[in-house]
Formats: C-alpha cells, sequence, structure tokens
C-alpha cells in the first residue's frame, strides 16, 4: 500500500494550480450576487408573465362569458351555408319563436294560444333587428294589425304588394310604421311612414331640400303637403298627410305632382281644398 | 494584520483544496469554481480553531459539502451529460520515468471510483489522514469509513493489476 501512497501522492502533487488572488475570491460574492439577482430576474418575469396570461385568460373567460349570457343561438337562428360558414348576422338577430312569444305577449298582452297566432310568431312572418328589440316585420297589414297596439290608416291600393311592413315601439309615446312596396302596373314605388304622436314640422324639415311646396286639407279637416324633394340628379316625391293624431308619408319616385293627386285620389284622399 | 495571516492561509491551504475538489469533481473549471466559493466562505465566516488540523478539517467539509451540492444541482445531473468514468483532468502532468504507465493506471482507476470511495482514498493517501479526522470530515462513522477504505483497496489494486 505504500506504493499507491507514493505513486498517488506523487501524481496528485504534480496537478497544476490555477492562478488565484484574493480579488478573485471577493470578486466571487459580485458574481453570486449577480447569479442571485439573474434568478430573481428570471423569477420576477415568470411571475409577471403569468399575472399577464392569466390577466388575459380570464378577460377572454368574462368576455365569452358575457357574450354566451347575452346572445341565444338557437336551430331556428344559426346557418351554415353550402360553403360551411356559419352566418352570424343571422344568429344575431334571429330569435326562436319562445323568446318571439314573450316579446309579443309584452306588447300585444295577447296570450298565444291559438295556432294561427303561433304561426303568426315565427320567423316566416317576424324578424327582429339586433339593436331595435321592439322592432316587427310583417308581409300584410292584417299581420300588423295583429301586434300594433293603435289603429292603422292605411291606404287600401289592392294593387300594392307591400314587401315588408316594419312596425317599430319607438318609445312609450311614438310609434313607427313604415311599408315599403310597388305598384308594378304604374310603376311605383311606395314609401309609407306612419308615425304616431309625431310633431308634424319636424318630419317636414327632415327630408332636406324642399320644393313646390303646397298644402292641403281634405273634406275631412286633415291636412295633408305635398312637397319634391331633389336630390342629385333623381326627382323625389313626398306626400305628408296629417291626421289628428297621426303623420302618414308617402315617397313616389318618377311622378309628377299632377299624377300625385291622381293616385291620392284613389287612395280615397281625394277631395282637397287647394 | 489579520487580512495578512488569512491571505497566507489561503495561499496555503489554496493547492490542498484545490487537489480535493479536482478529485472529486473531475472537471478543472468546476473544481476552480468550488474552491473558490470554499475561500469565499473561509473569508467571510473567519472561522477560529485550536489547531491547524481542525482548520483544514473545516476546510474539507466544506468543500466536501460544496460538492455534494454541486452533484446534486440541476445543472450538473441535467446539463452535464458525460460518462461516470470520463476525466477531464489535463492538469496532472506524471514524470517521464520507468513507471509512468503504472501511475497513470492508478491515477485513472482512484478517478473512475465511487464518489463515496474517492475522496476517503484522497484523503487518506494524499492527505495522510487518520480514519478519525477522515470520519470528521466526512461525518460519517469510523466504521464505515474502514469498510469503505478496505473496498477501494480492494478495487483500485484488481484494476491496477489488470
Amino acid at each position: 500500500m505504500n506504493d499507491i501512497r507514493t505513486i498517488y501522492k506523487k501524481s496528485i502533487g504534480n496537478i497544476i494550480i490555477p492562478q488565484y488572488s484574493m480579488e478573485s475570491i471577493q470578486q466571487g460574492e459580485q458574481h453570486r450576487k449577480f447569479r442571485r439577482n439573474l434568478l430573481l430576474f428570471r423569477l420576477c418575469s415568470s411571475v409577471i408573465i403569468l399575472i399577464i396570461t392569466a390577466i388575459i385568460s380570464s378577460g377572454t373567460a368574462y368576455a365569452v362569458h358575457m357574450i354566451q349570457r347575452h346572445i341565444h343561438i338557437t336551430q331556428t337562428g344559426s346557418k351554415i351555408d353550402s360553403a360551411g360558414i356559419l352566418k352570424s348576422a343571422e344568429i344575431d338577430y334571429v330569435q326562436d319563436s319562445s323568446s318571439l312569444a314573450h316579446l309579443y305577449e309584452t306588447h300585444n298582452q295577447k296570450p298565444l294560444q291559438e295556432s294561427e297566432k303561433d304561426k303568426f310568431v315565427t320567423e316566416e312572418y317576424i324578424k327582429i333587428p339586433g339593436e331595435a328589440k321592439n322592432a316587427w316585420f310583417f308581409t300584410n297589414w292584417e299581420n300588423a294589425q295583429e301586434v300594433v297596439p293603435f289603429e292603422i290608416i292605411y291606404p287600401n291600393l289592392s294593387s300594392i304588394n307591400y314587401d315588408t311592413i316594419f312596425y317599430q315601439n319607438i318609445d312609450s309615446s311614438r310609434k313607427l310604421i313604415q311599408a315599403e312596396g310597388e305598384d308594378e302596373s304604374r310603376s311605383i314605388k311606395y314609401e309609407i311612414l306612419y308615425f304616431s304622436n309625431i310633431n308634424w314640422d319636424f318630419e317636414i324639415e327632415h327630408n332636406g331640400t324642399t320644393e313646390n311646396y303646397r298644402n292641403y286639407v281634405n273634406v275631412h279637416g286633415y291636412e295633408f303637403m305635398l312637397y319634391d324633394v331633389e336630390l342629385e340628379d333623381d326627382n323625389f316625391t313626398y306626400v305628408s298627410i296629417a291626421l289628428p293624431q297621426y303623420l302618414i308619408q308617402m315617397y313616389f319616385e318618377g311622378y309628377s305632382p299632377l299624377e300625385i293627386e291622381t293616385v291620392l285620389n284613389e287612395l280615397d284622399y281625394s277631395n282637397y281644398n287647394m | 494584520m489579520k487580512e495578512i495571516y488569512t491571505e497566507e492561509k489561503i495561499k496555503r491551504y489554496y493547492p490542498m483544496i484545490y487537489r480535493f475538489v479536482l478529485i472529486q469533481l473531475k472537471n478543472e473549471t468546476e473544481a476552480w469554481d468550488v474552491t473558490q466559493e470554499v475561500f469565499y466562505r473561509y473569508l467571510i465566516k473567519q472561522p477560529s480553531f485550536d489547531s491547524e488540523k481542525q482548520e483544514q478539517a473545516w476546510l474539507f467539509t466544506v468543500a466536501l459539502n460544496l460538492c455534494r451540492n454541486y452533484w446534486k444541482s440541476v445543472w450538473y445531473r441535467r446539463v452535464i451529460f458525460r460518462e461516470s468514468d470520463e476525466i477531464e483532468i489535463s492538469s496532472i502532468s506524471l514524470e517521464e520515468d520507468e513507471y509512468k504507465e503504472e501511475s497513470q493506471c492508478l491515477v485513472e482507476a482512484i478517478l473512475r471510483l465511487p464518489l463515496k470511495y474517492r475522496n476517503i482514498i484522497h484523503l487518506y493517501y494524499y492527505e495522510e489522514m487518520s480514519i478519525s479526522e477522515i470520519s470528521r470530515v466526512t461525518k460519517r462513522k469510523e466504521s464505515t469509513i474502514q469498510t469503505q477504505l478496505m473496498r477501494a483497496r480492494e478495487i483500485i489494486k484488481k484494476e491496477w493489476r489488470n
């Protein structure tokens, strides 16, 4: 064993000892401080990243939760086209019949028990725009009359096909019905705005430049105003009829005032005092 | 005055601790790093001892603990992928004589020993410590040291003769 000791001591004794100094040993502290700070920095960075990730995740989750809470997607509301794209607009605006029935009952205060009314509140007849919750679309006046909580005085023209009849409960005192149709035999386009409890002057003013405006009073004492509104190169004619509580405004395109008078005669507003 | 005294001590003990750590870690860079740490602790704590033997034992104990920390570190276990018997010591220069080959075999046999035997062999043969001193440094029982020393010798003899 002495041989081991001798040889080992001789071999290990030849190990080259690296240069060292007191400064290098003391600098070790700075090195350690640097490593400690680096570790601390990495730890803080990780914590900050975790916090940011948590905030983003919770924000996203909250947003998703709020969206799910306020949007009800039903089978009738979601549509997927042939390309497999989900039509979100329809999802946003179309609700199922049960929620419509609730609205219907609220405003009309009529329970939907009969089968015809159940059919009436399906999306075939009624669609509610996203912003205007108290609004409905109809395809004929009779259906509109079922829902609108006041009497509608409307032009009795069997030749007019109304594409849409829109009713909106604007606020507690004002209602609006807007109907768009076309008399194909005469190439007349109608746009009828029917306001309840409306300020006449206000509605006259809102159409911009007004020309050829004449005031009429019919035999029943109702006033109406016939005027042309010029917009760029096209001529449009608006007829506003003031009834005791309502304003009916009609829009004709491509007709002179005299031709419109003829139409008004047919609309049973024919007996006027100029 | 105290600083000069400490500096002299570091000058005296630095090669001793460096050799010990190098034999344990088998890597010069890591051995230098750990040795610096040993003497940094020595400077910070400024321990007082009754004898030089006690002082040496304290230094060896600190060095061995730091080596153990190093072996346990994630860096050593996961980053340094190397064979257990790989020796990365280029600073051992053996003299050119008829015993050079024999010396090389012996050093390599000792360096290939398991960690628990390697520190005992070094302290026993190079530092000429007694069993009780090694027991204090390694915090192991004397009987354990005796057994491990005997087994280490057998391994060395076997490898050396081969």
